[in-house]
């Protein structure tokens, strides 16, 4: 049940101009002092940020600490000097692979931020001081000796966390002065328990509920001034069991105040959406370099890091799953989640149920009547393709703990918390516009870009082509982000971060170095399904029907089908597409999957660790470099969408739903560990029943992760003319959901555009 | 041989879980308001949807009949002269000529509705005949009834109800569930709209609720016609008298099926009815469940 104090709290965090009255943007005073070190700087630009963050108190809440708008270190650390070498990093890089950016055949991301999980149980039961002393002891470790490198990052790492203890004592003091300016005595009582929590931890270990929820939001609210978002909470159900039950069965707390606790935590993940919405996400121009020229280095740097203000999302949270038995780990704490989500409706902290056969049915029965309202909330996992997914990484480094614990970053990533660096959103492979490479013999624009091939005189030497070329371009991606990642590791860091990270600090390696027990690199992907109905057409058009040559197809997608509309209807209309549940499409597909994950794999980083490959795109992908594509041979023109993960290709599903179930799972999902997000689109009216037969038939199939949309498409242009009507819309846009009426004009139209598995 | 326009895959609202829906062709009714106008009439058609036209003109030169033409930029079709051959269809790549209605014998069919059994099986749900009125191809229907229950597939048929006995008996025996819709009380206002008397529909809805059948029924609510309290209170009232039916339901009216009155070179004659407000029908229900009606919502 939601009290009066929660309604309260959220009517604040959920309304910016609210928000604002009680958290107000800020101006952190820093100057980089050019004598120091960038990393000493980066520490020193951390610390200003600790000790002026203006304290700010939100009525009813009963945590400290506050998100919203803020500065952070990064890139505020910089001097102008490095600025010009970042601008003229690409000194000694291919030609060929500037071309490639360019030409949007990818996008490097060479030092991408967040995309974490901390171990939360390190400073629950260590607390902060205990982190703070096992630095001190690696620092002091004579046997093994430290690099300068190395003994910057643990210094700073120190540094920063005195700085965190200081910043929470701050707090306290704030509290204490609040208790004794108030003449209202409960207020009083509560403002002096509010301070006592926050003097006991996160500094030592937290032994209550509350002190727990203090500990976790304190630390992530800190550690995202060291880093930028995108630090998922993971299997937050289970670690904070201990306290949860402890407090109910001593009777510290009741049902319902261990409820108004938990509610009062999970809404202070929505201050930063509520910031974002209005100033991040909807002016996020995605990712990479944009139309800009790629010979200038600081065009390769996510706008995120440079741009951009501190955008609190992919807070990713876990639950359920199964215990160190492997039995069902679904507690109360799992049903509070859901609760919190769909009483409150908040689109932050996103949840992912782990979900397997052993999963409590009445659990799943309530997520999927959650789902049928059109959430989008919360997301379903499935453990045993992801179990066998990680698996089949090679080389890896997982125990079956690890496994059995994986959980979801950022969005949709599979990932073990609290030891793992995965990177999982560092680039996203154009596999639409490789086909067009592919007809031209590896020239755009004018440019060699990749491979020279003899001309495919059958079909299968031309898929054989596609797939050189493809294996060609990841090998360039490869290439120019081996080369940029050391460079770029000189001048960003996250030090705090990192001691969060299981052997970081034994190792005294930050997680960008090598420091985390597991330790790989992801390569994504865009236009899958546009890539196979294209491929498709190539092969009935020109090799099977011989009805034109490669050539002629080709003059004509040059001519973006100028002329051939009557061709290009028939290439929509009587060439099978992905998502109907055909098997000659659906073969092309496996294909491509196949060897696009096989060759990902086979790839190794700047520090001869492996990629792991991902077939999800991201929202700003599909339309970025769907622009940047010319017209393909599907009968999609010059610079319209690409499609989107593994859906099908916008307004290509026809055969219902059983066909477009059959096509998605046609593949094996566990190839790609780096994510396999399956978006499920429903028009609208679905009864729960389908939405979990659905969803149990995918489970038992092999998908990966499954995402649900129920929205209506009239509805949805309803709302873009009378947004005033439609504030609570939500739906879901990639691994998240958003409200409708917030998103930009161009995603609520790729949105309608896409779909629908029931039509 | 079974005459069919249209196979949905994975529908999940005519009747229990995930279905596949057989729509056949030809009806003993022609209600105004009907929104499937090509189910009407028990024989192949050509649908000319013009706003798809691309004037590429392989039609002019393919049609055998010369019901072709192009005047300022218009592709002109002279139905008069069609025989419905379909030649056009066949290479029309907009789709914006299109054969409606396609033979399957069978067998045929029901191996082909087979292949999403695992879908009806994890749902619950199966086949539905609709139409037009499945019992018009009663013999056929039941053959193909037969052969999905010899598959163990759950079977459901969407009939108004206007069929003889014999076609009602044949199909019977084959079926789990039949949704069945019913439109207005009194028989000289159905003759009217409908284009028959509804005599006989209430007397074949007594005779399948006598059996063990699920009954769904089902009350097309449209503007004008039947959406006024007496009208539905009339169905009320007869449908209180019939013991065994499982829900009933109301459908809003909708005017999705417009365009293909146009494509089918026919007048729309509902142009000037709008789709009733949610409120409304809310209201229509509250009456019918107030007459102690199953009532189940849409």
């Amino acid at each position: 049940m939601v009290t009066e104090r929660i309604r309260n709290v959220k009517e604040i965090v959920t309304d910016l101009d609210k928000l604002l009255c009680y958290v107000p943007f800020q101006k952190i005073e820093y100057q980089p002092d050019s004598n120091k070190t960038p990393m000493q700087r980066f520490a020193a630009a951390f610390s200003a940020v600790m000790r002026q963050a203006e304290i700010c108190h939100i009525p009813g809440t009963r945590f400290a600490g506050c998100g919203g708008e803020k500065f952070y270190a990064r890139p505020e650390h910089l001097v102008e000097a490095e600025f010009d070498k970042m601008k003229n990093y690409p000194q000694n890089c291919k030609e060929e692979i500037i071309q490639a950016i360019n030409e949007d055949m990818f996008y490097i991301l060479p030092y991408n931020a967040g995309h974490i999980i901390e171990c939360h149980e390190l400073f629950l039961s260590q607390g902060v001081n205990g982190i703070i002393k096992m630095i001190e002891q690696r620092l002091a470790d004579t046997e093994a000796e430290l690099t300068d490198r190395q003994a910057e990052f643990l210094t700073s790492a120190k540094y920063e966390w005195e700085e965190v203890c200081a910043c929470a004592k701050r707090h306290a003091e704030y509290y204490q002065k609040k208790a004794k300016e108030t003449s209202d005595p409960s207020e009083q009582a509560e403002f002096l328990e509010i301070a006592e929590v926050i003097s006991k931890v996160p500094m030592n270990p937290a032994n209550t509920f509350r002190e727990a929820l203090q500990s976790v939001w304190f630390v992530y609210f800190c550690t995202q001034m060291d880093d930028v978002a995108n630090h998922s909470l993971g299997r937050l159900d289970q670690y904070l069991y201990k306290y949860y039950k402890h407090d109910i069965e001593t009777e510290v707390l009741d049902q319902e105040a261990a409820t108004e606790l938990f509610y009062d935590f999970w809404l202070k993940f929505t201050m930063g959406y509520t910031v974002s919405e209005k100033m991040g996400r909807s002016s996020w121009k995605g990712v990479g370099n944009a139309g800009e020229d790629a010979h200038n280095g600081l065009s390769w740097l996510v706008t995120k890091i440079i741009d951009d203000k501190h955008v609190d999302d992919g807070q990713t949270v876990n639950i359920c799953g199964l215990d160190e038995n492997e039995q069902d780990a679904t507690n109360e704490l799992s049903w509070l989640v859901l609760s919190a989500t769909s009483e409150l409706k908040t689109i932050e902290p996103k949840a992912v149920v782990k979900y397997s056969e052993k999963t409590d049915k009445k659990f799943m029965d309530a997520c999927y009547e959650h789902l049928a309202t059109g959430h989008g909330l919360p997301a379903i996992g499935f453990d045993e393709t992801g179990f066998r997914a990680l698996s089949m990484e090679p080389d890896n480094t997982y125990t079956r703990k690890d496994i059995i614990d994986h959980c979801h970053i950022g969005c949709i990533e599979p990932a073990v918390p609290g030891n793992s660096y995965v990177d999982p959103m560092s680039a996203f492979v154009n596999l639409t516009k490789i086909v067009v490479l592919t007809m031209n013999n590896g020239y755009l624009g004018g440019q060699k870009i990749g491979l020279n091939i003899s001309k495919p005189q059958t079909w299968e030497d031309f898929l054989a082509a596609y797939i050189k070329q493809m294996k060609h371009m990841i090998d360039l991606y490869v290439e120019g982000t081996n080369q940029s990642n050391p460079f770029f590791n000189q001048y960003f860091f996250r030090p705090l971060t990192s001691t969060l990270l299981e052997d970081c600090i034994e190792n005294a390696l930050m997680a960008e170095d090598g420091g985390t027990r597991h330790w790989s690199k992801s390569i994504n992907c865009c236009g899958l399904a546009t890539a196979a109905n294209s491929l498709m057409a190539i092969k009935q058009i020109v090799f099977d029907n011989k009805e034109m040559s490669l050539e002629d197809f080709n003059e004509i997608l040059h001519k973006n089908f100028e002329g051939h509309e009557d061709f290009r209807q028939k290439l929509i209309n009587k060439v099978p597409k992905y998502g109907n549940g055909i098997a000659e499409v659906d073969e092309i597909i496996r294909t491509l999957v196949e060897s696009y994950c096989a060759h990902v794999y086979s790839c190794k980083t700047h520090n001869g660790y492996y990629y792991r490959p991902g077939l999800y795109s991201f929202y700003a992908t599909v339309r970025r470099q769907g622009k940047a594509t010319p017209a393909t041979p599907d009968g999609r023109k010059a610079g319209e969408l690409l499609s989107l993960n593994i859906a099908p290709a916008h307004g290509t599903i026809k055969n219902g739903l059983p066909a477009v179930v059959q096509s998605v799972l046609s593949f094996d999902h566990a190839l790609a560990a780096n994510a396999c997000p399956i978006d499920v689109h429903f028009s609208g009216n679905t009864p729960t029943e389908v939405i979990k037969n659905i969803n149990e038939y995918i489970g038992n199939h092999g998908g990966l992760l499954s995402q649900f949309t129920v929205a209506n498409k009239e509805e949805l242009k309803k709302a873009q003319e009378y947004p005033e009507r439609y504030q609570d819309l939500i739906v879901r846009v990639t691994g998240f959901s958003a409200r409708f009426v917030a998103l930009d004009k161009e995603t609520q139209d790729e949105i309608i555009k896409r779909s629908y598995w029931d039509q | 041989m079974l005459n069919v326009f249209d196979i949905q895959r994975g529908s999940y609202h005519d009747g229990p879980g995930i279905r596949t829906v057989v729509f056949l062709k030809g009806c003993p009714l022609c209600c105004k308001w009907c929104q499937n106008p090509e189910s009407q009439a028990n024989i192949r058609e050509l649908m000319y949807y013009e706003e798809k036209c691309i004037l590429c003109q392989k039609c002019v030169f393919v049609c055998p009949q010369d019901c072709y033409s192009v005047q300022e930029s218009h592709l002109i079709y002279d139905r008069s002269r069609c025989i419905d051959c379909g030649e056009c269809a066949k290479g029309c790549n907009t789709e914006a000529l299109k054969i409606s209605g396609e033979e399957w014998c069978e067998e045929t069919l029901a191996e082909h509705l087979l292949g999403d059994k695992e879908f009806f099986d994890i749902s619950g749900g199966g086949v539905t005949l609709s139409g037009g009125e499945p019992l018009l191809q009663y013999k056929s229907c039941s053959t193909l009834l037969k052969l999905l229950k010899q598959n163990n597939i759950h079977t459901a048929i969407e009939t108004c109800g206007y069929a003889s006995d014999k076609a009602i008996g044949e199909v019977l025996p084959y079926l789990d569930c039949v949704l069945y819709d019913v439109k207005i009380a009194n028989p000289k206002k159905h003759q009217g709209y409908c284009g028959q008397n509804n005599e006989l529909i209430f007397k074949n809805l007594q005779r399948i609720s006598d059996t063990d059948i699920s009954l769904h029924v089902r009350i097309p609510v449209i503007p004008a016609i039947n959406d006024d309290d007496e009208s539905i209170n009339d169905l009320g009232e007869i449908l209180k008298s019939v013991k065994g039916i499982s829900t009933v339901t109301l459908i809003p009216y909708h005017s999705l099926g417009k365009n293909k009155y146009r494509a089918l070179g026919r007048e729309y004659e509902c142009e000037d009815i709008h789709p009733l407000p949610a409120q409304r029908i809310r209201t229509l229900a509250e009456i019918l469940h107030g007459m102690g009606l199953p009532m189940e919502q849409m």
